[in-house]
């Protein structure tokens, strides 16, 4: 899910970083001082979560765990899912430094969008209704970070890469099964052991 | 959380399925990027050698190889020995055009490729080049023979000197270089493991190192501005 250097058009790297800029600004604006540590885990679970890989055909995709990141922080996603990113580009050359602006907002944007849509129904009382919020959470997340990526690339590189384009969806949909099982667990088991942190 | 009693059935054990499910998930899909297989090739006098082996530096024993030229026509096959290593003879192949690519063919979906250039090649390799290419080789050795019953004698011994000379050099050569060929594909290894090794231990406790930084620089910015007794 990750862009590397290289590949996109100057154009559709500035929207993308242009955009990240407006969502860091809102999400450094409605950052707490009580919730700078639960941003600080969850960035560093975005982090950690791409090098759990899912064999895909002949290579593998990675974990992303957006959704979680969503469901938890909301707005302050982007600020989480930015220096998650910045450090993987840094460190593993993951990703690139040009391409920060889009995969940031290619990765938490989803993550914001989901995690209030899905939000209020994880504090619904009935079981099923939780369960099956928090799965659309997670594979949502990934589902919609797909298509922003295919997005990117065709606009980038035009028509012609649409059918790669397919493939990058069509390759996550393995992860988007398993990301929605994570989040149930994940966040089932938060809210066993400190629920007051599904309060946002 | 003080349960009591219910400590156990409501901490304890759910964070230790929840730990255990996440470090299974994290092995199972570890697994299959470190058997990732590998094969690289090169020349060593007459002969090609393949090597094959997996991440970790174990070798791909019995294994599978394919070669294929560039018109995707298969050359020659065969299986890696318990050394990890097939090799071929150059004269011993069908003429064949262009590079050679080698599959290795682990099972499993394991699959390696590594493609040996045209000029990677020596040129004595057996060509499946078009006729015409053919005459123009041949003719200056035709006129060579046709002048040497001209010059006497010591004209075509200077030619058969000058043949052997070359097949002496071509086989003391190839012997010299066979140590430095070794160590160049010992090199061409190295370069791809590196290329292809994930993230190291180093790299993810420095990220983490990072981000809780981070996170201590903003609180201590942050706190500053918050008014004492909260």
């Amino acid at each position: 899910m990750h862009i590397s250097e290289g590949v996109l058009t100057a154009p559709v790297l500035g929207a993308g970083a242009v955009l990240t800029i407006a969502g860091l600004a809102i999400g450094l604006k409605k950052m707490d001082y009580e919730k700078l540590p639960e941003v600080g885990v969850m960035a560093s679970v975005f982090f950690v979560a791409s090098l759990i890989h899912v064999p895909v055909g002949p290579s593998a995709a990675h974990l992303i765990l957006n959704g979680v990141c969503g469901l938890l922080l909301g707005w302050l996603a982007f600020p989480a899912i930015f220096v998650g990113l910045t450090l993987q580009a840094v460190l593993f050359e993951f990703g690139g430094l040009t391409t920060l602006g889009v995969n940031t907002f290619n990765m938490a944007f989803p993550a914001m969008i989901l995690g209030y849509a899905c939000g209020r129904f994880i504090k619904s009382p009935y079981r099923t209704v939780r369960v099956v919020a928090e799965f659309v959470a997670g594979a949502g997340a990934i589902l919609l970070s797909g298509l922003l990526v295919a997005a990117s690339l065709v606009l980038a590189l035009g028509q012609s890469i649409d059918a790669a384009a397919r493939v990058v969806v069509m390759a996550h949909v393995p992860v988007m099964a398993i990301e929605g099982l994570l989040t149930i667990f994940i966040v089932e088991f938060i809210r066993k052991v400190r629920p007051e942190m599904l309060e946002k | 959380m003080n349960l009591g009693k219910y400590r156990f059935r409501r901490i304890v054990r759910p964070t230790a399925v929840c730990m255990a499910s996440m470090v299974w998930v994290c092995v199972m899909f570890g697994q299959s990027q470190g058997h990732k297989v590998n094969v690289f090739a090169y020349v060593e006098g007459d002969r090609v050698v393949v090597e094959g082996y997996f991440s970790g530096n174990a070798k791909a024993r019995d294994t599978l190889v394919q070669v294929f030229d560039e018109t995707g026509k298969k050359v020659v096959e065969g299986k890696t020995d318990q050394k990890g290593i097939y090799s071929f003879k150059l004269a011993d192949l069908p003429p064949f055009s262009g590079s050679l690519k080698i599959v290795l063919d682990a099972e499993m979906g394991h699959k390696a490729e590594y493609t040996l250039s045209a000029s990677d090649l020596p040129d004595s390799a057996k060509r499946d080049v078009p006729s015409r290419d053919q005459p123009p080789i041949h003719e200056p050795r035709k006129q060579e023979s046709a002048n040497a019953p001209a010059i006497p004698v010591g004209g075509a011994t200077q030619q058969v000197d000058q043949a052997a000379l070359a097949a002496a050099l071509g086989t003391l050569l190839d012997k010299k270089l066979e140590p430095i060929v070794k160590m160049l594909g010992k090199q061409e290894r190295l370069l791809l493991e590196e290329k292809q090794r994930g993230p190291r231990i180093s790299d993810i406790v420095g990220g983490l190192g990072w981000i809780v930084g981070l996170v201590g620089l903003a609180a201590f910015l942050w706190g500053r501005n918050r008014p004492s007794g909260q």
